[in-house]
């Protein structure tokens, strides 16, 4: 059904694909969230950019001193409604202590990371769309099902706020196994490793492949890697991303 | 490029690259119409849609980064030290996140501080 807002879209299709992918995905049953929650948070994330909350918190010195009501798309927790609003309009000024605070409230990590996996696959599909000149997708059609309960069964503390997945783990071939060397990026959300693969898709169709990151090479793009990196180095001078 | 242009950055097209990201992300206040069209003249309708997938994988990737505390990877790290200080990145909040490495990194990050540009300009004149 969605395919056809693609039509007359001559772009690649492995970026079709990838993002097809992912908004099936954002409709599925996830670790710990439905995929009915995961779809309301796709609906969050599309209301942040008009809430005058996101806008006051981040017009302010610090984001705590800015506490009011989210203007909400859903009937998500105020807590989650808060989390992805902060994923999506604010990224720059998330905290360690915020993130440990969530956990001893109930938020655990793993359920940190689901939402902003699911959060960031939302707005990475809907800014594509946004620039091209296509509609919007609408939300993810819900899939019925509980959450598996997965969490990466070994993990690794690489200096972030979050443990990761280890590649020692049994599932990690799974999911690494064409990586030579697994970048601290390529590892962020892995704590629920059916994340990774939808990640890493989106990434080879948007920008290129993990294992191509740190090459020169174009991989076949009809812009220079030059040119490719000018974009990216300015998308994150905007957003004021260090990494 | 930190400063919201690409001029001076020797890569062709790099002011309409550049226009077209700050359109997408709402950063100025160009019409993301006209700097679409600019971009499409300028490197092809191909080349407009991989800048908005770039665009769209940044988005992405910046959120890993600072909404989990990533550090850099070590070697980027210290590859990176003397770019960063150029461009002022260093001051970015998400900054602290990443340790300073010790006298022997020092010693790396000169190298590279050194040979860095030089690849980078190779890349630019290698295409585009």
């Amino acid at each position: 059904m969605i395919t056809q807002l693609y039509q007359g879209f001559d772009g690649r299709a492995d970026l079709v694909q990838a993002h097809l992918a992912a908004w099936e995905f954002l409709g599925s049953p996830g670790a710990q969230l439905t995929g009915a929650q995961k779809s309301q948070i796709v609906a969050e994330a599309r209301a942040s950019h008009a809430c005058a909350t996101c806008k006051a918190r981040r017009e302010a010195l610090s984001p705590g001193w800015v506490n009011a009501p989210h203007e909400s798309d859903s009937e998500l927790p105020e807590p989650w409604v808060d989390v992805v609003h902060r994923i999506a309009t604010d990224p720059g000024r998330m905290t360690k202590q915020f993130v440990d605070e969530l956990a001893e409230q109930g938020l655990d990590h793993a359920a940190y990371v689901e939402l902003l996996g699911t959060t960031m696959f939302a707005l990475s599909v809907d800014i594509f769309h946004r620039a091209v000149g296509l509609e919007p997708l609408p939300l993810p059609d819900v899939v019925q099902g509980p959450p598996s309960g997965e969490r990466a069964s070994i993990v690794d503390d690489i200096g972030a706020w979050l443990p990761v997945l280890s590649p020692k783990s049994p599932e990690a071939p799974a999911f690494w196994k064409d990586l030579p060397r697994l970048s601290h990026v390529a590892r962020g959300i892995s704590l629920v490793p059916s994340q990774i693969l939808v990640h890493a898709q989106l990434i080879a169709a948007q920008y290129v492949p993990f294992k191509a990151v740190p090459s020169t090479s174009n991989m076949g793009r009809a812009l220079s890697r030059a040119q490719i990196e000018l974009v990216a180095g300015r998308v994150s001078a905007i957003s004021e991303c260090f990494y | 490029m930190t400063r919201g242009s690409g001029e001076g950055t020797g890569i062709k097209h790099g002011d309409e690259l550049v226009r077209f990201v700050n359109a997408v992300l709402g950063v100025g206040d160009g019409s993301l119409d006209a700097a679409r069209s600019a971009l499409v003249g300028a490197v092809s309708s191909p080349g407009m849609i991989d800048a908005a997938g770039v665009i769209s994988a940044f988005t992405m990737m910046n959120r890993v980064a600072d909404c989990t505390g990533l550090p850099l990877d070590p070697p980027m790290e210290m590859a990176s030290r003397a770019l960063r200080a150029e461009i002022g990145t260093d001051s970015y909040p998400s900054a602290t996140n990443t340790p300073k490495g010790g006298w022997w990194s020092g010693i790396g990050a000169r190298i590279l501080g050194w040979l860095l540009p030089r690849l980078v300009r190779l890349m630019g004149n290698k295409k585009g």
